[in-house]
């Protein structure tokens, strides 16, 4: 004999009923007073004394309902009504410490390598670059330990400085072949874009130095060209380094000897750091074209702000 | 109740007169609880949901307009909510609840061995997995389709079907059509 699966299911669920009619009218009972609670504070808010003195801050009292007593609390309010977001607080100043801190160091930095550059032009290609990292970065790291203000403060400071000295060893730690170009000194391209370009891309061979000059030179970075225009073609994001197609607009600086130049109108392919930089499809850049070879698998990569 | 008597419940309501709700609430509990419970599995959490249910409809009432029937408008809050619920937390235990009342989950063996006229729909919906039971449920005591289950457990349609189709297997082998 068969049974009647629905039926006795539903019979089982409603035999098993609660009695739920005390705990909504709890619930009911709780909203209707939490509803009260929020009009009676309203009324409460109401007697909010406020004191706006010179410095524009606001000192709100909350007085109780008994204007006799004592104020329930007083709050202070600093600024603007509405905050900054706490991203903005801590990206701000670190923002000023790079540009007020490292852009004139790396200038300073730079006119030293020029320095070194004019006393010594056949040992530049072995200048000791180390050493001048090793002095940015102690110059940079006590430079920033001026800023000491607070914790997360500093965290911020310590992560912008770090991977920016990484770059600005890149771009102008290595002295070799820099070309004295006074445009190398506008802090300006101290935000410059990373654009890399391979070797083994046909599209490069103009970069390639001639056949007479050292390769073994090649095994620091170089400018190639301190200015040059490039119209952003294509752009292909992903994830740390992103590749687009330049077209060169304009030669505005000398490429350094040895190597052939970019031809205007003719389009390359590169890669940028998406983490440092910001290209936008279809606009013009002003960059440097920076060369290095990478020792592992001797590649170029071509540099440009 | 007819459509008149729920919208006199409902101005009762309105005018903060509880017994409005409480006329609503000892004619429809079951119905809605079964839904509910269908929906969630899981005896706490039913009542749980409905006591939510209740209270929703008593704040809600000052401005509700019915228009179709109210019982199948009672039926849609109160399937939504359990639907919400149960995407909002990750999915109850059932055999707890079973094992709650008393009643341990029935392996398929000793269900073999079980004189099948003697087994109550509760140890027989025991005999199913997890996951087929709250498919029968959302089914049988929710009303549900396929598709709203499908919707609402976020698997495919097929899987529930399977599911359903098993479970009805399982249960025919027990007496149960």
């Amino acid at each position: 004999m068969s049974k009647d699966l629905s039926k006795e299911y539903k019979e089982a669920v409603i035999n098993d009923l609660p009695d739920l009619w005390g705990r909504i009218e709890a619930a009911i009972d709780a909203s209707e007073k939490a509803e009260g609670t929020v009009s009676e504070e309203k009324t409460v808010l109401k007697n909010v004394e406020k004191n706006v003195n010179d410095d524009s801050k606001e000192n709100i009292r909350v007085l109780p309902k008994d204007n006799n007593e004592a104020p329930v609390k007083t709050v202070t309010k600093t600024g603007k009504k509405k905050g900054f977001p706490a991203w903005l607080m801590v990206a701000l100043p670190s923002v000023a410490i790079l540009v007020l801190v490292l852009v004139p160091l790396s200038l300073f930095g730079l006119k030293n390598s020029l320095k070194m550059k004019s006393a010594s032009s056949d040992a530049m290609a072995t200048a000791n670059s180390e050493n001048y990292y090793l002095d940015s970065a102690t110059a940079i790291e006590s430079d920033m330990g001026c800023y000491d203000g607070g914790d997360a403060y500093e965290a911020e400071d310590t992560l912008a400085g770090s991977s920016y000295s990484m770059d600005f060893e890149n771009a102008f730690g290595n002295d070799v072949g820099l070309a004295e170009d006074s445009s190398l000194l506008d802090p300006q391209y101290l935000e410059y874009l990373t654009i890399v370009q391979s070797r083994g891309n046909n599209k490069t061979e103009l970069a390639i130095p001639d056949e007479d000059n050292d390769d073994e030179g090649l095994d620091t970075i170089l400018i190639i060209n301190p200015r040059v225009r490039v119209k952003i073609e294509s752009i292909e994001l992903s994830e740390g380094k992103s590749e687009a197609n330049i077209t060169i607009i304009e030669n505005m600086g000398e490429y350094l000897n040895g190597f052939a130049e970019f031809k205007v109108g003719e389009s390359y392919d590169v890669i940028f750091d998406t983490d440092l930089n910001e290209f936008s499809l279809g606009e013009e850049y002003e960059v440097y074209i920076f060369c290095r070879k990478n020792d592992s698998d001797s590649k170029l990569e071509i540099f440009g702000r | 109740m007819t459509q008149e008597a729920f919208a006199d419940c409902i101005n009762r309501i309105k005018n903060k007169d509880r017994s409005g709700l409480k006329d609503i609430y000892d004619e429809y509990l079951g119905y809605i609880y079964t839904i509910i419970y269908g929906i969630v599995n899981q005896k706490e959490n039913a009542e749980d949901v409905t006591q939510e249910f209740f209270v929703k409809l008593y704040n809600m009432a000052e401005n509700m307009e019915l228009k179709d029937s109210h019982k199948t408008f009672l039926a849609t809050i109160a399937r939504n909510m359990a639907i919400d619920f149960v995407r909002k937390n990750s999915r109850s235990v059932m055999v707890d609840d079973f094992v709650e009342q008393g009643i341990e989950p029935v392996s398929e063996d000793k269900v073999e061995d079980k004189v099948i006229g003697d087994m109550t729909v509760t140890e027989a919906l025991a005999t199913l997995s997890d996951n087929e039971r709250i498919v029968v449920s959302m089914k049988i005591l929710s009303d549900m389709t396929f598709n709203e289950i499908s919707d609402a457990l976020k698997i495919p349609m097929g899987t529930v079907t399977w599911r359903y189709r098993e479970a009805i297997k399982k249960l025919r082998r027990l007496g149960y059509e």
